[in-house]
């Protein structure tokens, strides 16, 4: 077939095809090519792997894998849908469709190698989602019954700690009488999807937590938390309607955003926020979305987005017991999801949110301009405690933001920017992408003030959410020499006001040197040298004062990648992390790893498997790791103490519709006899999860 | 051990520090199963004073998996006796992986006792589990460079360095440092058509000098 679709190309097309018959069949050969998921966890991977918090990473793997399912057609597809591979930058995307302008269209997507922004990491993950087809995107007709075309999708998802945790005690036990997980240990998940790439999604997502009852007591509908959602695009005036649950990211993130966002990674230039602005949700974080109705339409250069959402929402009540039930006070906001005792079943859905939001942009040329408006009000009023570093948290029933945002090219700069305002303080950030030859850099300036309040924000910062920071980011790409890459930045940046563990104002800066070396493709070396610094108060203080001190914190680690010409493929690490504050001791701590994973081609049956000894002098000097796992339950675990961890993954695809996933991890102490803490203690040496995970496709 | 092509038998005998109580001593075994890899079997002793011995009795298994790389397994009986307890016996295992990265590079992988068992269940005294990452660059045709670090989850971090220097086909020198406590090792080695000699000396900053060696004897098949 694209043999034919290229005939009446130019001839100079037809080297090319000779290319990408002869490369296509070394790819679809190739071992390890057994699902998705597996090539999408390496993206994630990537992007994570400096990410030391956790977060519910499944939206974005979801996104990827129906793209992956139904990959984009290189010669038909916008800038709006490579918006969603979130591993390619503004400019990249722009090269792709600069490149497709200028030799009208591809004939293979080997062609992508000849566009000097992509480097050959970013062709590897780009490839699987790329597909060089003969039917414009835009003029495909859908029909649901069209088997090639749609898409169902079930999966049902269950884990448990084997161990037993204090919170599971037997209930008769006066002990336990006081606090104690209301339902079993096991979690639940199951969750239906309907779509048609993206233009038209319909699913259902169902989720009971560990330690959450079902169907009986406190949860008599079953389980925890259902989700629905219906999307479609281009219908009458719509571009997009989204019905029931769903997830908006406007601008830079400074107003409205409530997808995942990335800070700071080692995907170093990646700084400016271009993701999909409605996209229905389907993701288990059970309070980081919307519930209501949005649509989105385009009139010439003008695009709008407006959106309405209502839902219940927990919060922590004041004084529960004595609260009137017509209007308690909420003192924070609880957005862990979970309910499995008296308390935190007293918190869920203690509070109604309703949101109105929208969004304008002007498109002139090179030039866009953006305008968001948002409104929210609570049912409860926000009463905060008052502590001196929690002075600027949201009080009050009722929010608003404005906020103004642009983006401009010219040549090989980028500018863009967004000033947003909460009626009584701003917001500023503005940034600069540049592109020097083969170097590419980023500058990042952001001023948010302490008072600045945006409920539902998600952008570059260096605290926990957009307020009392200011700083400046400067980061640099480039390959020094061909196979070795280097990516470098620095970030500099003051806290204006107190924040947590710190009782004054501070400074702090933080920088990332990452270097890459491949020989040759099968093999990878990694040195990655991270170095932080900040103030903070100093521990184990016992004067009335706090007395804050300089904490620095240094990592380096060596990773060695070696994928095997065959089923094997092997990974080892080395990392140390050293943490000094003031005059307390100094600690430093060390992980070692090596994984191995081995693919029986002719089973579909993949075994991977990590061996890691962790030896850190306590706390302070932690390790993180990246841990592969089942679909949706990304992790990454923080490892202290002296001990051990392994783990298997199992993945079977039992058919052509159907893939099991099993993931058993034990992490084994040499240091303790008591593993944890309040509920989750464990009364042992050993903690040992289990995941198991059926994905049907049809 | 999956590389080699003829049985062999090893012995080792080696004294720490000049004190006749720590004196260690190997006896190992091993052969090859043509394509099934390689069995091999050791006792190996340490410390032989009246108050305290350990004896290990270790059962390996090694295959090559692929061209360039191999991997193996040991399953390890101890048997301690202390004045106090008297014996008593426990069991561990070992892990081990070897890949050739290119001509010039090799990694290894080393893991002692994965699973963290007791000694015994009197004492808490848990038999120390150890991970060491090693890796090997022959620098040109008679020099090799080597580096490893052990990360234990017992003892601390340690780092080790050597070189190799191969005067000729028969002899070769060796010297190395190892960080925490801080030990310099000097070896020579000696190999005959079927037999393999390796002189050790090792120099503690305190507690000055151990000395070992070992025979290695290669049978036809």
């Amino acid at each position: 077939m694209l043999i034919f679709t290229s005939i009446h190309k130019a001839t100079s097309f037809q080297l090319k095809i000779a290319v990408f018959v002869l490369f296509g069949c070394f790819y679809h050969n190739s071992y390890g090519q057994i699902n998705p998921y597996e090539h999408i966890e390496k993206i994630i991977e990537k992007l994570l792997e400096n990410s030391d918090n956790e977060f519910d990473y499944s939206e974005i793997q979801d996104k990827l894998i129906s793209i992956y399912e139904q990959p984009f057609d290189l010669n038909s597809v916008e800038f709006d849908h490579l918006q969603e591979l979130i591993f390619l930058n503004h400019q990249q995307i722009q090269s792709i469709l600069d490149y497709r302008k200028k030799y009208r269209g591809f004939a293979s997507i080997y062609e992508l190698k000849s566009i000097a922004e992509l480097n050959q990491e970013t062709i590897e993950f780009l490839k699987p989602f790329m597909m060089v087809g003969n039917v414009p995107y835009k003029n495909m007709k859908y029909n649901l019954s069209d088997r090639k075309y749609s898409r169902n999708e079930v999966i049902l998802k269950t884990k448990t700690v084997a161990e037993k945790q204090l919170g599971y005690r037997d209930k008769s036990d006066p002990d336990t009488a006081k606090s104690y997980y209301l339902g079993n240990s096991f979690s639940y998940y199951v969750r239906f999807n309907q779509s048609i790439r993206s233009k038209y999604s319909l699913g259902l997502t169902l989720e009971k937590d560990a330690g959450e009852e079902f169907f009986r007591g406190t949860q008599k509908k079953g389980f925890d938390y259902y989700s629905a959602h219906f999307f479609i695009k281009n219908i009458g005036p719509f571009t997009s309607i989204a019905i029931g649950d769903y997830s908006v990211n406007l601008g830079q993130g400074l107003a409205f955003y409530s997808g995942f966002g990335f800070g700071k990674s080692p995907l170093v230039t990646d700084i400016y926020k271009s993701s999909r602005r409605l996209s229905p949700y389907k993701s288990v974080n059970e309070s980081n979305f919307l519930r209501g109705i949005a649509v989105q339409c385009r009139f010439g250069k003008i695009e709008m987005t407006a959106f309405y959402s209502n839902k219940l929402i927990d919060g922590t009540i004041l004084n529960p017991d004595s609260f009137s039930y017509n209007n308690p006070m909420i003192t924070s906001f609880y957005k862990s999801g979970y309910h499995r005792t008296k308390d935190e079943m007293e918190k869920r859905k203690s509070n109604r949110e309703q949101i109105a939001g929208a969004h304008l942009i002007f498109h002139f040329n090179n030039l866009k301009l953006g305008l968001t408006t948002i409104t929210g009000l609570f049912s409860n009023e926000f009463q905060p405690q008052i502590r001196p570093y929690q002075l600027y948290d949201f009080s009050g029933s009722k929010f608003n933001n404005l906020a103004f945002n642009y983006s401009f090219a010219y040549k090989s700069f980028y500018f863009f920017g967004e000033h947003a305002f909460d009626g009584n303080a701003f917001a500023h950030l503005s940034g600069t992408l540049i592109r020097l030859g083969e170097i590419q850099t980023g500058i990042l300036y952001r001023n948010y003030s302490p008072a600045y309040t945006a409920l539902y924000s998600n952008s570059f910062r260096e605290s926990a959410d957009i307020s009392n920071e200011k700083g400046l980011y400067f980061s640099l790409s480039f390959s020094p020499i061909s196979n070795c890459k280097l990516d470098f930045y620095v970030d500099r940046f003051h806290f204006p006001w107190l924040d947590y563990q710190k009782d004054a104002p501070t400074h702090g800066h933080e920088y990332l040197l990452d270097m890459h070396y491949t020989p040759n493709h099968r093999i990878m070396h990694n040195i990655r040298v991270k170095s932080q610094s900040g103030e903070k108060n100093l521990s184990g203080n016992e004067s009335p004062m706090n007395i804050l001190h300089v904490e620095n914190k240094l990592s380096i680690r060596y990773d060695l990648r070696n994928d095997l010409r065959g089923p094997f493929s092997l990974r080892s690490r080395i990392e140390y992390a050293g943490q000094s504050n003031g005059p307390a001791k100094a600690s430093k701590g060390f992980l070692t790893f090596q994984d191995i994973s081995y693919s029986f081609v002719n089973w579909k049956l993949k075994l991977t498997f990590r061996y890691a000894v962790f030896h850190t002098d306590n706390y302070f000097s932690r390790i993180y790791a990246y841990e592969n796992d089942i679909p949706l339950a990304f992790s990454i675990n923080s490892f202290y103490g002296r001990g051990m961890r392994y783990y298997l993954v199992f993945n079977y695809q039992i058919n052509s519709k159907s893939s099991l996933w099993i993931k058993i991890a034990r992490t084994k102490y040499a240091d303790r006899e008591l593993i944890g803490s309040g509920l989750n203690e464990i009364n042992g040496d050993h903690k040992t999860d289990v995941k198991l995970l059926l994905r049907i496709v049809f | 051990m999956a590389f080699t092509e003829n049985p062999s038998i090893g012995v080792f005998v080696e004294n720490r520090f000049g004190l006749k109580e720590l004196n260690n001593g190997a006896l190992a075994f091993v052969l090859p199963l043509k394509k099934n890899g390689a069995i091999g079997m050791g006792l190996y002793t340490f410390n032989q004073s009246v108050l305290f011995s350990r004896q290990k009795l270790g059962f390996a298994y090694a295959l090559k998996l692929s061209k360039n790389f191999s991997s193996g397994i040991q399953l390890n009986v101890f048997r301690s006796f202390t004045s106090e307890y008297g014996s008593y016996f426990s069991i561990c295992g070992e892990l081990g992986l070897y890949f050739k990265i290119n001509e010039r590079t090799c990694l290894g992988v080393h893991v002692f006792n994965p699973t963290s068992g007791h000694y015994n269940k009197f004492t808490d005294e848990r038999i120390p589990t150890a991970m060491q990452i090693g890796l090997a660059y022959q620098i040109s045709e008679n020099v090799l460079l080597v580096g490893e670090v052990e990360n234990s989850s017992v003892f601390n971090f340690v780092y080790k360095g050597g070189l190799e220097y191969k005067v000729n086909e028969k002899l070769r020198l060796q010297t190395g440092v190892k960080s925490d406590p801080f030990i310099t090792s000097y070896g020579l080695s000696f190999s005959g058509h079927k037999i393999e000699i390796n002189i050790s000396l090792q120099y503690h900053q305190v507690l000055d000098i151990s000395s070992g060696i070992s025979v290695d004897y290669y049978f036809d098949e």
